[in-house]
């Protein structure tokens, strides 16, 4: 047999082997039967999705057989659970019945969603509840509540209270800001002057004896949730999106936001990595030790008080400054509009909202939006105290309107380039009034 | 003769041309009316825009950023990688020791999901826990890949490390369609390796690499995961693709009319360099 | 062969390989190691016994990765069997009968340039109809459209390559166009059909974008599964990574296997022999 035909017979087998389970493979997939009313839920992964699906599976064990529902969750990764809402949506597709969603995004998802009757608003943190109605009507019922913690080491902090250091802090802040400081003890009363000089105390730059090297972990990437923190340093000096309707972060307190985080960037008191930080990267340059603080979502609470070099070391504060105010929104569920299982669904929801289904959550590690439940759980998580203090009294959430979510990204890009020096405030800030001015509602 | 061989190769393309008829011209056809639409998904409503979305991108300082990064981008990967993959496809074209297990090393890059492949590289070069860094630190180098002056070169090396294994792959299954003939020949007239490669490899090889070359450029113009997860197309725009954006302006913004207009003014800036691509393929003569 | 002389090319191709290798050392290197370790930083040497980061990548987390690397095999088989079942006659079509000339070509490079983002919605609304949704034949078709054009372009160009003696031999011997194909062309086209079926093997399997939009449980890919680790809150670095591992070892398998019809030319000399 010469090589052509060898060769030819190899080709001619694996083909004839190929077709035949591509045959097969066609054969074995075909739909299974169902009994029960499935109810399909979108939720994305992580402590949300894990706790939800304990709370779907005891459902599906007692009070939905007596509904008749069965309640099936799918997760999708963080950035892919919204795009792909979003084709469903405009494709009206009936493929789920309940979709994700947030109070930053409920603007944007409304029209594609059943109004929520029935809820007990008493029962939820008022901001989170709130944050979920869209002209008055509930399109959404609250999950998780997130805000953000100013989390820095508490070791570090305390360090500051001799004599020696006292004086070289004093000099420190005279470098770096130009202004001569007191070391400030007591994070929860930190303005942000207070906050970025001890930031240059703990940058090695600086202070070669610093145990971190940088003295910020600064998440300054170009993404839409590193804007929600970004706001905190803005309202904490002042500021607003909006003033009397009217675009305001070109404005003296705005400017001095940017230049917050322009600081901390330009002057090395974070990574200059940290141009493409975010959560993750934000997280292990504390836990590594790298880094001594940084304004970050309470969820992180968990990892840094038991990982690394920051493990029981960790305090909590409210953000910087006079305002002292923090983010705060709401994850949640709504009912899809195309569904045709909206009686079901229902159901489904009407569980969810109450105090049994959500201690369950709870329990199973989610944060739900509820003081009640919150308040017996601290034990476990010391958080969740100053989740539903800091909520009550600092909580804050920008009236964005249906393009919130939009401008929360533009904000991003517009803002990104001066967070990392490579452009001034002024340059940016009225481009980013611009933004706000053309997706203003 | 000749009427028989129409209809054999109507019948040869019959697959092609009824998976194009399921597949693309109704799809093609929603797209292209939701570029002609008012399309947002906060807004129920969809109506006809006419050619406003068109306008809209094109008046829109961010497109022409978006084009001006993506084609300096596009650029320099198809360059970097068309050499590396060609550079590899020669040292492969001969038996060494471990020659197979190599083999399938080189094209571990594309097996890789580029969504998947951007988390990991944040985590090995993160500067704080991951291990390139890490290494780099116990050399003394101490390097911020990830720094706005830096960003650039780091996403065409990332590229790089991901798909040299695709155009190298092609470059090598094209060197195999080489009849050995012309080889032995050259080397009986005592040309050296460096003069082979030069007056009959390059030559021959040429339409396959120009194919090569443009398929990896027509697929960097559409870069979007890695750059994505790594960087979200900042500082500012100063790393976002036309990709990105498009993605950003659908699943950000919600406005799937502009995002299809920008998909078909795609399709339309690269349309002159087809004709070079089919010039390859010499369909005229036989 | 003269092996020996040849070191130097195993050198080389070995450093390009270690270059290539990082990503997956990394994920090696971090699946092994415990969270904590993860965290801390890279030399932070503290090793999980329990592999407890492969075994959430093999489902111990919840994921059914079982499941997932199940469809992704077939949607990955399929799509070749497909793209090549409908690629290779078109580009024998197009390239020697001279059907649809330049045109077919000109449509399927436009398919490649617009992006995924023009058809997803449009996709998705097509798949509900045609009942597709969420199945492992609906993504055998949007797999096969993604790697439609490169098949008929490296096919075609395999097909111009060839010398046209040969199968003018085949038809003066009164063999038909499609005998010819059959038994004369697609022998010969070894290097490329490798080519293309190793790359579509490749590009279906990692293929991320219409997977999470036509796939919501039944027909999930790993590649799917494995963005469950990309939480609302950070990455867990851990199960990640030792997901990617996982993951390319059904790719690397049919890439080396079919390694062996990458051989060098078949040529014209061997033809007549």
């Amino acid at each position: 047999m010469n090589r052509i035909e060898r060769g030819k017979m190899r080709l001619r087998k694996i083909l004839t082997v190929a077709v035949a389970t591509g045959a097969l493979f066609t054969a074995l997939t075909v739909a299974p039967a169902q009994a029960a009313t499935e109810v399909k839920m979108i939720l994305w992964p992580g402590p949300e999705g894990e706790a939800m699906q304990k709370v779907v599976d005891a459902y599906n064990a007692g009070q939905g057989k007596k509904d008749g529902v069965v309640v099936k969750q799918v997760l999708l990764s963080r950035d892919n659970t919204f795009a792909k809402e979003a084709a469903l949506m405009k494709a009206k597709s009936s493929e789920y019945d309940i979709y994700f969603t947030a109070s930053y995004l409920v603007g944007q998802h409304a029209p594609y969603l059943s109004e929520i009757k029935g809820v007990n608003d008493k029962l939820y943190l008022k901001a989170s509840i709130d944050g979920l109605k869209v002209n008055k009507k509930q399109m959404a019922l609250p999950l998780d509540t997130s805000l953000h913690f100013m989390y820095y080491r508490t070791d570090l902090v305390s360090s500051l209270s001799s004599a020696a250091n006292i004086a070289k802090y004093k000099q420190i802040s005279k470098t770096v800001l130009g202004k001569e400081l007191s070391p400030n003890l007591d994070a929860e009363t930190w303005n942000w002057d207070d906050a970025l000089a001890t930031a240059a105390f703990f940058t090695q730059k600086y202070n070669p004896e610093s145990p971190t090297k940088y003295g910020y972990a600064l998440p300054a990437k170009n993404l839409l949730y590193n804007t929600m923190i970004w706001n905190d340093v803005l309202w904490g000096l002042g500021g607003n999106w909006f003033t009397k309707g009217k675009p305001s972060i070109n404005t003296p307190a705005g400017k001095a936001a940017i230049d917050v985080y322009r600081t901390i960037y330009t002057k090395e008191l974070t990574s200059p990595d940290a141009s493409q930080w975010e959560y993750a990267e934000t997280n292990a340059a504390l836990t590594s030790g790298n880094a001594m603080m940084a304004l970050q979502w309470n969820a992180a609470y968990s990892e840094l008080s038991s990982t690394g070099a920051t493990s029981g070391k960790v305090g909590i504060a409210v953000p910087p400054g006079k305002g002292q105010r923090t983010h705060v929104h709401a994850l949640a569920v709504g009912l899809n509009k195309y569904s045709k299982n909206q009686a079901a669904a229902a159901k489904w929801m009407k569980h969810l909202a109450t105090v049994k289904a959500m201690k369950n959550y709870a329990t199973a590690g989610g944060v739900p939006s509820m003081p009640t439940i919150l308040n017996t759980m601290v034990s476990s998580n010391a958080s969740f105290a100053n989740i539903i203090t800091y909520a009550g009294k600092y909580g804050y959430a920008e009236a964005g309107g249906p393009r919130e979510f939009d401008i929360y990204a533009k904000l991003a890009e517009v803002l990104s380039p001066a967070w990392v020096g490579q452009k001034t405030a002024e340059e940016v800030a009225g481009a980013a009034d611009a933004a706000l001015k053309s997706l203003q509602k | 003769m000749r009427g028989k061989s129409r209809a054999a190769a109507f019948l040869l393309a019959s697959p092609f041309l009824l998976f194009l008829s399921i597949l693309v011209i109704w799809p093609t056809y929603l797209g292209l009316k939701t570029a002609l639409s008012r399309d947002l998904l906060s807004e129920f409503e969809i109506t006809p825009a006419g050619l406003d979305n068109f306008r809209m991108v094109l008046e829109q300082p961010q497109f022409w950023e978006a084009l001006r990064f993506t084609i300096i981008f596009a650029l320099s990967v198809t360059v970097l990688e068309c050499l590396l993959g060609f550079a590899l496809a020669l040292v492969f074209d001969r038996k060494f020791p471990g020659k197979t297990f190599l083999f399938s090393v080189t094209l571990v890059p594309i097996m890789i999901a580029p969504s998947l492949m951007a988390v990991m590289y944040r985590l090995i070069l993160n500067q704080n826990i991951g291990v390139v860094p890490g290494f780099l630190q116990k050399f003394g180098i101490e390097i911020s890949i990830f720094d706005e002056r830096y960003i650039f070169w780091t996403l065409v090396t990332l590229d790089a490390l991901q798909y040299t294994s695709f155009t190298f792959l092609l470059i090598y299954a094209a060197l195999q369609n080489m009849p050995s003939e012309v080889y032995e020949s050259a080397a009986i007239d005592g040309a050296s390796p460096r003069q082979i490669i030069a007056r009959i490899t390059i030559p021959i090889l040429k339409p396959a690499i120009a194919i090569i070359a443009m398929l990896r450029l027509i697929d960097s113009f559409r870069t979007f995961d890695t750059i994505y997860i790594m960087t979200g197309g900042g500082p500012g725009t100063t790393t976002q693709t036309i990709g990105i954006h498009i993605y950003k302006t659908a699943f950000i913004t919600g406005d799937f009319g502009m995002a299809s207009a920008m998909s078909i003014l795609l399709v339309m800036l690269l349309t002159p360099f087809m004709p070079f691509i089919i010039r390859q393929f010499r369909l005229d003569v036989k | 062969m003269k092996q020996g002389r040849n070191l130097w090319a195993t050198f080389v191709a070995s450093g390009f390989g270690l270059f290539f290798l990082m990503p997956i050392f990394g994920a090696i290197y971090t699946a092994l190691r415990t969270d904590n370790a993860i965290a801390s930083g890279p030399f932070v040497w503290e090793f999980d016994r329990d592999w407890s980061h492969f075994k959430n990548a093999m489902g111990a987390a919840g994921y059914d990765f079982a499941s997932f690397f199940q469809n992704s095999a077939l949607i990955s088989i399929g799509t070749v069997i497909l793209t090549v079942f409908i690629s290779l006659p078109a580009a024998y079509s197009i390239v020697r009968l001279g059907f649809g000339g330049a045109w077919l070509l000109r449509i399927a490079l436009a398919l490649r340039i617009l992006p995924a983002v023009f058809f997803i919605i449009p996709f998705y609304k097509l798949f509900t109809n045609l009942g597709m949704v969420d199945s492992i034949r609906g993504l055998i078709l949007a797999n096969t459209f993604v790697n439609l054009t490169l098949a008929l372009l490296i096919f075609a160009s395999a097909i111009k390559e060839l010398p046209y003696e040969i199968e003018e031999a085949a038809f003066v011997d009164g063999a038909g166009v499609f005998r010819t194909l059959w038994s004369i062309i697609l022998p010969l086209m070894g290097p490329g059909l490798a080519a293309v079926g190793v790359l579509t093997f490749i590009f279906s399997w990692s293929d991320y974008l219409f997977a999470v939009v036509l796939s919501s449980s039944e027909a999930t890919p790993v590649t799917v599964g494995a963005a469950n680790f990309v939480t609302s809150y950070g990455v867990r670095w851990g199960d990640i990574s030792a997901a990617v591992t996982l993951s390319i070892l059904p790719p690397l398998i049919f890439a080396t296997a079919a390694q062996r019809y990458l051989v060098k030319g078949l040529s014209a000399g061997a033809i007549k022999g």
